[in-house]
């Protein structure tokens, strides 16, 4: 099957998934115990006028039923509602918080993978060293230890205590930089909460890529490769790691999801301005229309990460086809 | 030739230690004069969700709202008016009018007049059907007349004491008409993006998520004012980030309301911060009882639960020592409504050993497990002080033999249990007052079967006690108000449907680096007064 024919395909069988997550979703959320006007008319008794009058503005004086029809409705047409909390359409929003999010996601990602891998090899390559006992021990403690918990010792040690990095933000509001100064200002910002959304699947893949490698290094056609007289270093990223990446990259396609999950907690905690801040802050607030509109671009960077993962893996073995 | 260059160098050490010492004893003096010029960084917790404070007391969009906007008066840090938009005022008429005489040459922030005609559009659209906080204060009005640009009289069918009070920025900030007549205030696109006020700043920038910044008036009308050149309001919603950034630096002031008290007694003596007890209106902490269902129902067993919590325990776990013990059912630091014979400490001293028989008394002997009936506790959760202090109180009635079943919610299933199912035993709530017992420790204790959010949710009902409050309310004489608090003070003491278990202290910390923090009752107000140590001498 063609490239374009495989997208379709793939396409098609995302639609009704992602009908599946509008309405188990939308209706989840709706039975849970909340009322998004109290947090909009804040922590005194409203008048009865306005409550009314602001339930009868958001739809919420409707059937859950139709609610969710209405809502069905304006998804076909592109519209993904209107943000209580914030009086602005959810996909403005989105859009307007997602540039943090990428690049925070896309640094730990990257850090995950790139030093996941490499520790993963280096660990393979001399199995039960000290090296190995390190990658383990560093691994153990990246893949226990609860983000948020993570993050505030990073914020505790590096920030406060040696004052090497800044806090909470995403660029520094004292300066006011721009152009290159600005460009600085957030890669320091940027550190701390990459590294701490990193840290578990960071531990994950190079758990990972150690046992993938091992397990390829003990095949016939690497001891070929050796026995032809190969630097080690051509037999390690010329034979063996473009095999084990197969199963990397199945988990790594898999953190894009949890990374978008879990970069809720750290952008609440380093007060980084993303999409995932923005699902935390929009729970608090029961704003449903927000909290769907995430959870639909969510599901579908899901499958768009899945499906380039399918690519991948026909890129890395000629064997698969589609 | 020895002699004289020692006879130099010593001269020069001299005149060097004299001019060091000098020169060490003039910022102290030149510190104490505001100077012109920074920028002071604020914390947010949240977004604001729109720029109208007219309509509605979100805690951001006021913060936010103060700088932006005035109210008819500005009320100081000893809760007395003061002038702001209004230069002065007269009472007349035992309180059924109140004549302001409105600030000349004041101009909205795109350069139309300021007159009273705003006011009173304000006042009429706005505040009187939309304002949680300030709608109360409207309730009895009848007319709102304008005789002319700078005068606006404010008519009442019975008289509302605390007015003038709840007309300060917070409660009642003034809008301009000429972009919000003929429009829905709800729906205004003003609401959203560039606002226009009076205040001391304006809008400059807001990134939603990551800051907002206002930026100093140039025209603004108390003259000399504000000496900051801008305030950047940063938005951390995690309660820990914001004490971090605090303490690095990144943000220059964080008040009460995101203060964690425990790290008070950490703080307090560092010599690159200053903070202020008592920069908000009093705030308490109360123990509330069912009176519709279970054992709570019955007096009795409510006055033993009374008599075996420790509040000062209480006082020193979950607020770590700012405030003082409840002491009855008005705040004591309304001293003119307080009724010293009926405190609690003379009726409920606390005794489990007595509490404990007045419980056999009322006919709920221990069985044969040691307990004598269960209690659930539904408290939010979001508030530190309100688990710590469900957690005493536990402690405290499981030596009696009451066992509480704690249930911590989040505020959105709190509100349901709480207000509008009334499904709990007991629970502890934060409540302000707002600056005045009829503003906001009236709605604790009188009839209200709305389910509304934050009012009475105990079910008590005492028509005398709501008459005594209405009374209350209804004369400026602060001397015949206090008795009419006296009395139904005594009467809530006795009948304990709700308990102040705590009377908070709040403690707001600033950078040392400036001046002029805390001159309102309130910590959204006098933004305007606030100074950076190391500005300029002028504008």
């Amino acid at each position: 099957m063609t490239l374009p024919r495989v997208v379709l395909r793939r396409c098609a069988q995302a639609v009704p998934l992602l009908v599946g997550v509008v309405v188990v979703n939308f209706t989840l959320l709706h039975l849970a115990p909340g009322d998004p006007i109290t947090v909009i008319v804040g922590d005194f008794p409203a008048p009865p006028a306005l409550v009314q009058q602001l339930r009868a503005d958001f739809g919420l004086d409707q059937p859950l039923w139709r609610q969710l029809l209405i809502y069905l409705g304006r998804l076909l047409r592109g519209d993904l509602g209107f943000s209580f909390a914030n009086r602005q359409p959810v996909l403005a929003l989105i859009l307007e918080r997602l540039p943090a999010t990428l690049l925070l996601s896309g640094s730990a990602l990257l850090l995950a993978a790139v030093f996941g891998v490499g520790l993963g090899v280096a660990a393979s390559r001399r199995p039960y060293s000290w090296l190995d006992h390190l990658t383990s021990v560093v691994s153990l403690l990246g893949f226990s230890m609860p983000v948020f918990w993570l993050g505030q010792l990073l914020i505790i040690g590096v920030s406060l205590g040696l004052g090497w990095l800044p806090a909470q933000g995403m660029v520094s509001l004292r300066a006011d930089p721009s152009g290159w100064g600005r460009t600085l200002s957030i890669a320091q910002h940027l550190l701390l909460p990459a590294l701490t959304l990193s840290a578990g699947f960071l531990a994950l893949n190079s758990r990972m890529a150690r046992a993938s490698m091992l397990e390829v290094l003990r095949q016939d056609y690497v001891l070929v490769a050796r026995g032809k007289g190969l630097t080690e270093r051509r037999v390690l990223y010329g034979h063996a790691l473009r095999n084990a990446l197969i199963p990397i990259v199945t988990v790594i396609a898999f953190n894009v999801g949890y990374l978008m999950g879990g970069s809720a907690f750290v952008e609440t905690i380093f007060a980084w301005p993303g999409v995932g801040r923005l699902l935390y802050d929009s729970m608090f607030a029961r704003d449903y229309p927000t909290i769907m509109g995430i959870f639909l671009v969510v599901s579908v960077g899901v499958i768009v990460a899945n499906l380039l993962a399918d690519l991948a893996y026909a890129w890395l073995d000629p064997r698969v086809r589609y | 030739m020895l002699r004289r260059v020692a006879t130099s160098l010593v001269t020069a050490l001299v005149l060097t230690a004299f001019v060091l010492g000098l020169g060490s004893q003039v910022p102290a003096q030149v510190a104490e004069r505001p100077r012109y010029g920074g920028t002071l960084i604020k914390v947010l917790g949240a977004n604001p969700s729109m720029f109208n404070a007219a309509i509605t007391a979100d805690h951001s969009v006021v913060s936010v709202g103060c700088t932006l906007y005035n109210g008819l008066v500005f009320v100081d840090r000893r809760g007395q008016p003061q002038p702001e938009l209004a230069r002065a005022w007269e009472i007349r008429q035992g309180g059924r009018e109140i004549a302001f005489q409105l600030q000349r040459n004041v101009k909205w922030h795109d350069g139309a007049p300021f007159t009273s005609a705003d006011v009173k559009f304000t006042m009429e659209s706005m505040l009187a059907k939309y304002h949680p906080r300030s709608q109360k204060a409207f309730a009895d009005v009848t007319a709102i007349e304008i005789p002319d640009a700078h005068t606006v009289v404010v008519k009442f069918r019975k008289v509302f004491a605390p007015f003038l009070t709840v007309m300060g920025c917070s409660e009642a900030p003034i809008l301009p008409r000429h972009l919000y007549e003929g429009t829905d205030p709800l729906k205004n696109p003003r609401n959203l993006a560039d606002p226009v006020g009076t205040g001391p700043f304006k809008l400059a920038e807001f990134v939603r998520g990551s800051h907002l910044t206002v930026v100093r008036n140039p025209d603004y009308f108390l003259p000399g004012l504000p000496y900051l050149d801008r305030i950047v309001f940063k938005i951390i919603p995690d309660a820990a980030g914001r004490l971090l950034a605090f303490e690095k630096g990144e943000v220059d002031y964080i008040e009460s309301t995101f203060f964690p008290k425990q790290e008070h007694r950490r703080l307090k003596d560092n010599p690159a911060f200053q903070w202020q007890t008592d920069s908000d209106q009093p705030n308490e902490t109360y123990l509330m009882f069912n009176t519709q269902r279970g054992p709570t129902r019955d007096r009795r067993v409510r006055q033993a639960l009374v008599m075996a919590a420790d509040r000062k325990l209480a006082l020193e776990r979950a607020a770590f020592g700012l405030g003082q013990p409840g002491r009855g059912p008005i705040d004591s630091r309304f001293p003119w409504a307080f009724n010293a014979e009926a405190t609690y400490d003379r009726l409920y001293p606390f005794d489990p050993v007595r509490a404990a028989k007045m419980l056999d008394e009322a006919g709920y002997p221990k069985k044969a497990d040691g307990v004598r009936f269960d209690l659930q506790m539904v408290y939010m959760t979001e508030q530190p002080d309100l688990p710590a202090s469900a957690e005493v109180l536990r402690s405290n009635w499981r030596d009696i033999g009451v066992n509480v079943v704690l249930e911590g919610v989040e505020r959105q299933v709190m509100y349901q249990r709480v207000y509008a199912t009334r499904n709990y035993d007991v629970t502890v709530q934060g409540y302000t007052s707002a600056g005045d017992p009829a503003a906001g420790i009236q709605r604790v204790y009188n009839t209200d079967e709305s389910r509304n959010n934050w009012v009475n949710p105990t079910g008590y009902s005492n028509l005398t006690v709501d008459e005594l409050f209405a009374k209350a309310a209804g004369v400026f004489n602060l001397e015949e108000r206090g008795r009419a608090y006296r009395e139904l003070g005594k009467i809530l003491a006795e009948d304990v449907p709700t308990v102040v278990l705590i009377e908070k202290g709040s403690v707001d910390y600033g950078s040392a680096k400036f001046g002029g923090f805390g001159q309102s009752v309130t910590f959204f107000n006098g933004w305007d007064r606030v100074w950076w140590r190391a500005g300029r001498e002028k504008p």
